[in-house]
């Protein structure tokens, strides 16, 4: 006689099952497992359609059914949840139209140009001792641009077209002369300005015109003004062809936002401040510096602090907790430089803005987790019990990958949070909750990026990425080739695409394969191995990593493919066995809650 | 020798749909070669024909004012066709030897 029971946990994003069969002599089974998207907030109410929607679909794969199951444990879970945000503190502001810095796919002509700005149509009006750049709207054909500019004996030195036809114009005029097109928005340029217009050579990007004092030169600036113009410069780093007019009121400014400060309130000891434009590292600093996080509260009125209160406001709604209960007690900051479109800009372009994002994670009361027990039983009939505390449940089944050994350490790589604990030979459990974890680095992706798109940002996080370099081949980010029977879509050629599963998704931005790779695994880095090396520290005796000997990675985001090696690469510094978790050999980094709840409760389900 | 052209065989085309497609390549700085069909030919078997003989695989056929681009790999249906926006379907067979996405 054998008695089914089920282990259940309810975690941010999954709700996993572990199955097992237990007989009279206390002999353990395991059956199956499952998982499935949480739903509602973990801890509520919510949670039964999920749990029901996982027991079925883990019981369906040994042929029983919900009424078979004689009990089910659920996990204490952790009342912490975690949420993330995002602050910009610079913003460029074109007041007039001083600048084009765009990337068409092909301007023409090299070198500098500097001239007036003039319509093409006035040629024939224009003095002969000055220098012109013409101006070619949509309605003037390369054509008869071509024979305007050819048949004017004025200095031409450069030109800008509206239209996509900066080479056809080029190989009809008799000079050479820079060239840029695509320009949408070419009547907000004032005529008779003095500008300038660079074109790059093959390979390269601008020289002149990304240099600060370059541009100085060109207009002739005194100090004060060639300070106003390094926004201008810093956004044409990198682009092919730019153009830059003078105009006696315009400006770009880079305004910097008031950024406010954090208070860090600590049980003990004085409150620390840090202002938030001193960046990540410094706030990063201050948080370490402080033990026992009480509570992180921002300026009234700044930037932060409004995103700390809609945080507050937001977990207010999604915990039980009173709102002057909820307090954050954990925060992850990272730098980012944030494309954004610059306002007035003549042809969509983008300024990179700092910014710094961070992730809180707010701990409320505990979770109501015996109602919910209590919920699950009156909803499917069988007896549930809450079993035991996450972390040390989360331990008891890491304990079962092969190769480790007490004492141990986890590292739960969780959607929300980031967690550890560490497991003695007397089995007392020390366990610590970050903030900061896979939703975090999808909201970084997305946003450094400007995707927006949480979706794809979320499938550029899980996959690896390649080039359409033709209709039968794709080439992926480690230089493999991958050929195809069938020719793929027009639609993905010649584009970035994220290779999932067997479909391929364009990434539709003029990011390059190396540059969306790079802001994947830095901000991977910057979520899972800072949060690594913080959560260890803190559970290590002495606070000393080198202290712990191994670290089995569980959770969700220990699944990635390469967050494991870059945690791992990192800790054997320390001389630590990390990796990632092969939970009862079967189930990989995943299902270690469920899988402790019936370990703990082997000797006690007769 | 023989050089890295695209091949357009046009059978009595319109003046501006050839004139726009020539535009199109050569705003993106691929080489092209037309070849006048006297014979009616669809564009369909103009455009297989013209990738056929084109070095860089890649050939339009147009007929009137109906073009199609086809790649030699591709026989059964042509990449793009178009009866409006000739301009695009030139810089589209530029732009598809260059290895770039399509506009």
């Amino acid at each position: 006689m054998e008695k089914i029971v089920a282990g259940i946990d309810i975690g941010n994003s999954t709700t996993e099952v572990c199955i097992a069969e237990i007989d009279a002599a206390g002999n353990l089974h395991f059956k199956s497992s499952s998982g499935v998207s949480t739903t509602g907030t973990k801890g509520t109410l919510e949670n039964i359609k999920g749990i029901k929607e996982a027991l079925n679909l883990g019981l369906g794969k040994i042929g029983k059914s919900i009424q078979e199951v004689s009990r089910i444990y659920l996990n204490e879970a952790a009342p912490v949840i975690g949420d993330t945000a995002m602050e910009t503190i610079t913003e460029t502001i074109i007041t007039d139209s001083t600048m084009i810095g765009h990337d068409p796919s092909t301007p023409s002509g090299e070198g500098l140009g500097i001239g007036e700005t003039l319509w093409i149509t006035k040629l024939d009006t224009a003095a002969y001792d000055k220098d012109y750049i013409v101006m070619i709207p949509t309605e003037i054909d390369y054509i008869e641009a071509a024979k305007l500019i050819n048949e004017s004996k004025k200095h031409i030195t450069g030109a800008i077209v509206q239209n996509d036809e900066a080479v056809l114009i080029q190989n009809r005029i008799n000079r050479s002369m820079p060239i840029v097109d695509e320009v949408k928005f070419i009547e907000r340029i004032p005529e008779g300005m003095p500008a300038a217009i660079e074109v790059a050579g093959t390979g390269r990007s601008v020289q002149s015109l990304s240099n600060p004092y370059s541009i100085a030169n060109l207009f002739k600036l005194t100090h004060e003004e060639t300070r106003r113009i390094i926004p201008i410069a810093k956004s044409l780093i990198g682009t092919r062809s730019a153009v830059v007019v003078r105009t006696p009121n315009g400006e770009v400014k880079e305004k910097m936002l008031p950024a406010g400060k954090l208070r860090i309130e600590s049980e003990n000891g004085p409150c620390h401040e840090v202002a938030i434009d001193q960046g990540a590292d410094k706030i990063m600093a201050e948080l370490s510096k402080t033990p026992n996080i009480l509570n992180v509260e921002g300026d009234n009125g700044s930037n932060i602090g409004n995103m700390i209160s809609r945080m507050k406001q937001d977990l207010y709604k999604r915990s039980l907790s009173a709102m002057d209960q909820i307090r954050i007690k954990d925060l992850l900051a990272v730098d980012v430089l944030v494309p954004i479109d610059v306002k007035g800009a003549l042809a969509g372009e983008v300024s990179q803005e700092k910014a710094v994002a961070v992730a809180a994670m707010v701990k409320a009361e505990r979770l109501p987790m015996e109602l919910l027990a209590q919920a699950v039983y009156e909803a499917l009939g069988i007896p549930a019990e809450v079993a035991g505390v996450e972390a040390v449940m989360a331990s008891l089944g890491a304990l079962t990958t092969r190769g480790s050994t007490l004492p141990l350490a986890i590292l739960d790589l969780g959607g929300g949070s980031t967690d550890a604990a560490l497991l003695q030979n007397d089995g007392t459990a020390q366990a610590v909750h970050l903030a900061g974890a896979g939703r975090f680095i999808t909201m970084l992706i997305n946003t450094q990026l400007n995707l927006n798109n949480l979706s794809l940002a979320e499938d550029i996080k899980r996959y690896p990425l390649a080039k359409v370099e033709s209709l039968f081949y794709i080439r992926l980010e480690t230089g493999e080739v991958k050929f195809f029977k069938e020719p793929l879509s027009p639609k993905v050629f010649g584009k970035v695409v994220v290779c999932k599963e067997k479909e391929l998704i364009p990434i539709e931005t003029k990011h390059r394969l190396e540059k969306i790779a790079m802001i994947r695994k830095s901000a991977k880095k910057d979520v899972f191995v800072q949060n690594a090396l913080r959560a260890l520290r803190q559970v290590a005796k002495d606070h000393d990593i080198r202290t712990i000997s191994n670290v089995v990675l569980v959770g969700g985001s220990a699944l990635d493919f390469e967050i494991p090696h870059m945690i791992l690469e990192e800790l054997s510094y320390y001389n630590i066995v990390v990796g990632k978790g092969e939970v009862r050999g079967t189930e990989g980094p995943r299902n270690a809650v469920a899988t402790g709840l019936i370990l703990s409760k082997v000797g006690s389900v007769w | 020798m023989v050089k890295p052209e695209i091949i357009i065989e046009a059978y009595d085309a319109d003046t501006h749909a050839l004139k726009e497609i020539l535009a199109g390549i050569e705003e993106e700085g691929v080489l092209c070669k037309v070849i006048y069909e006297e014979t009616p030919k669809p564009e369909d078997v103009l455009g297989r024909t013209a990738a056929g003989r084109s070095q860089l695989e890649v050939g339009i056929g147009i007929s009137r004012r109906k073009a199609v681009l086809y790649i030699k790999k591709m026989r059964d249906m042509p990449l793009l066709e178009t009866e409006s926006d000739f301009r695009s379907l030139g810089q589209n067979a530029a732009r598809y030897v260059k290895g770039e996405k399509l506009i």
